[in-house]
């Protein structure tokens, strides 16, 4: 994340972004690049406005007029505009994380990188940026970093999974869910059976039904007489995936 | 680029600094170093003087040893802001340039130390109109702002350099243990190291911009990928290094400091020396007015030839009695002749111009360590100045007729009486 957004040089190898070369061409990556670190601060004593604005002057907006208008049509887009005054420091968790991604998209930027976006809100905050994030997608090429499947399956149509540094999967969201597809089931068993199913098949949920437990597995066929296969999700298809790391066999 | 768009770019840098100050000045931690800085002024203010200059002068030095200190440590932190926020992933991953963030951050910050600067000198003016009840010579505060402007500007951007290019607040603290040292110091090291004397502002604003340029160009330098550093701040680099170069040539080429080296003519004045029934001492100073002044050159007059020191609150009383005495003696032929022994070149000058001196004022470039009186300069060991202020009144021949040192020559009723006696002897 951080060569492509120029933050870094790569030790080997190349990337290129629009065609420029990381390496070389950095401020013209930086021209069509919207960037949302995870991690990330920003000024406590500035509003939300004069936030935008200062990040505007950095993206080279010198003339005012535009500027603003620019800052006030991103407000409008990510839901800020009722705290363009308020100091940046008395912003809510979820508000601050909308102020960084409004920071990274004052440019219209073609490439929006965005790094753990939904990491620390709360469900409604973290509703709202992953529905932004995909009407955003629509437009421009939006790289998503994310530990959470469910951020991936509400914004992106290709996925690649990294896993210590090498791509496991690369491909159409449709097509990692095809890999797990008639391998997913549902087992509504006895807590008593639990050790035992969860010794010979990949969890990827359970539920508590009463006195009863509902056992969501991925493999690729289920002996268990109360076995029924269901829908895939992508998070499914993620564990099946890294089955080789968790350690049990298929 | 065409060169609309350069000056558009080019303009982004202040419009950051301007918007990054007005952060700055809503933060706690400055607001509460304000209010200390202005309490501190108005301690120090309190002065005496007909005019303001003793005040001036005291929250001048107050200011740059104190607040200096205060800016190193002020701008060590600035430097490494971005890390401490976490504000860098987004800062640099934006196209503006590293010259003109790293112009605007420390153009903020200075502006938010000098503010303090400002703050105790607006402290010292309260103080004395608290006093005093008027607001004369009030423009003293305004030469002493910038001198210890210049000095502050050179520590915080020194510490700002160093801390900006070792990513480490840490080496602020170099510069610190640079300024402990010369105030600790001021017997021992050479003049050229204070950046707050009149004579040596150029340098250190040099100096200060030379070291603004460094860090706009080697900071992060593998942030401009393929390109080179802005050739507005490479040449700006090259103009602050040849002027830093130029000034520190005259400034010892002008001075006498037996650390460094010793100025062959002000060195001949501590040749002679003075007894009482003989010529005083001579010396081809500048007055007040940059014209070169002597004795001789003042005609046959009885001359009043007071040394004496701006760190001394009683010299403040000695000058208005020599003004007082001019008043009432100088058409009678009269003529005070203030000899200002001081590190700072325009210690002198500004005294002179701040308590609306008329008889002429010398600066003696001679001297090293002001307080020291004798040991400080030549011409104050010729006049056997052990300890200031001292006054030697002469007769019409320029012969030495009486000394008075010490409390004998700011108060009491001696030094008329003398002058007195002298016009009764030598009438017009």
């Amino acid at each position: 994340m951080s060569i492509l957004a120029t933050l870094l040089d790569p030790t080997t190898g190349t990337a290129r972004v629009g065609g420029h070369d990381v390496r070389r061409e950095k401020r013209q990556i930086r021209q069509i690049l919207g960037y949302l670190p995870q991690d990330f601060g920003l000024y406590p004593t500035l509003t939300t406005f004069e936030t935008l604005d200062y990040i505007g002057l950095l993206y080279n907006m010198t003339d005012a007029a535009a500027r603003r208008r620019c800052i006030e049509a991103v407000m409008e887009r990510v839901n800020l505009t009722g705290v363009a005054d308020r100091q940046v420091g008395a912003l809510s968790g979820g508000m601050r994380q909308r102020v960084g991604l409004a920071q990274a998209l004052l440019n219209e930027p073609s490439l929006l990188i965005v790094d753990e976006p939904t990491a620390g809100l709360d469900p409604a905050e973290r509703i709202r940026v992953r529905s932004l994030l995909a009407e955003l997608g629509g437009q421009r090429v939006i790289i998503l970093s994310t530990h959470l499947i469910e951020d991936v399956e509400a914004v992106a149509d290709r996925v690649a999974v990294l896993h210590r540094s090498e791509i496991r999967f690369e491909g159409a969201t449709a097509e990692m869910l095809g890999s797990v597809h008639g391998k997913v089931w549902e087992i509504e068993a006895a807590p008593a059976e639990l050790a035992d199913l969860r010794e010979r098949h990949i969890e990827t949920g359970l539920l508590r039904t009463g006195d009863r437990v509902r056992l969501r597995i991925v493999a690729d066929a289920a002996d268990h007489p109360a076995a029924r296969p269901v829908e895939p999700t992508l998070e499914d298809a993620y564990i099946w995936l890294m089955r080789e790391d968790a350690g049990v066999a298929a | 680029m065409s060169q609309p768009d350069v000056a558009r770019a080019w303009s982004v840098a202040p419009a950051l600094a301007w918007r990054e100050l007005r952060a700055g000045l809503r933060s706690a931690a400055w607001r509460v170093l304000a209010a200390l800085a202005f309490v501190y002024g108005w301690s120090t203010g309190n002065a005496p003087g007909r005019g303001a200059s003793v005040s001036a002068y005291a929250t001048g030095e107050a200011a740059w040893v104190a607040l200096g200190l205060v800016a190193i440590l002020w701008m060590s932190l600035a430097a490494v802001r971005e890390a401490q926020m976490r504000t860098e992933a987004i800062i640099y991953a934006k196209p503006q340039t590293t010259e003109r963030l790293v112009l605007a951050r420390f153009g903020a910050s200075m502006a938010l130390a000098l503010l303090l600067v400002a703050a105790m000198f607006a402290g010292a003016a309260c103080g004395r109109l608290s006093v005093s009840g008027s607001v004369a010579g009030f423009a003293a505060y305004g030469g002493q702002f910038a001198r210890a402007g210049v000095a502050v500007f050179f520590g915080g951007a020194a510490s700002y350099c160093l801390a900006l290019l070792t990513a480490s607040p840490v080496a602020g603290a170099v510069v610190g243990l640079y300024w402990v040292v010369m105030i600790a110091g001021r017997e021992h090291l050479a003049k050229v190291f204070y950046p707050a004397y009149t004579q040596n502002l150029a340098l250190y604003v040099g100096l200060g911009v030379l070291l603004v340029c460094v860090a706009a160009i080697f900071h992060r330098r593998g942030r401009r990928g393929a390109a080179a550093a802005s050739p507005w701040v490479r040449g700006a680099a090259a103009v602050a290094l040849t002027f830093s170069l130029w000034s520190g040539w005259v400034v010892l080429r002008d001075g006498h400091d037996p650390q460094v080296w010793t100025h062959p003519t002000l060195e001949r004045f501590g040749m002679q020396n003075l007894v009482v029934g003989r010529r005083a001492p001579g010396f081809l100073l500048p007055d007040q007015h940059g014209r070169p002044t002597s004795l001789a050159g003042l005609g046959d007059r009885i001359f009043v030839v007071a040394l004496w020191s701006p760190r001394s609150r009683e010299s403040a009383v000695l000058l208005e009695r020599l003004s007082d005495l001019y008043a009432r003696y100088g058409e009678r032929g009269v003529l005070p002749v203030g000899i200002c022994i001081s590190e700072d070149s325009g210690a002198g000058v500004a005294f002179a111009r701040g308590e609306g001196i008329r008889f002429p004022m010398v600066t003696d470039r001679g001297a090293h360590h002001a307080p020291r009186g004798a040991e400080s300069s030549p011409l104050a060991t010729a006049y056997r100045a052990s300890s200031l202020p001292l006054v030697a009144v002469t007769d019409r021949r320029r012969r030495v007729r009486r000394t008075f040192s010490g409390i004998e020559a700011y108060d009491g009723s001696w030094l008329e009486l003398e002058i007195e006696r002298r016009l009764r002897m030598e009438p017009e």
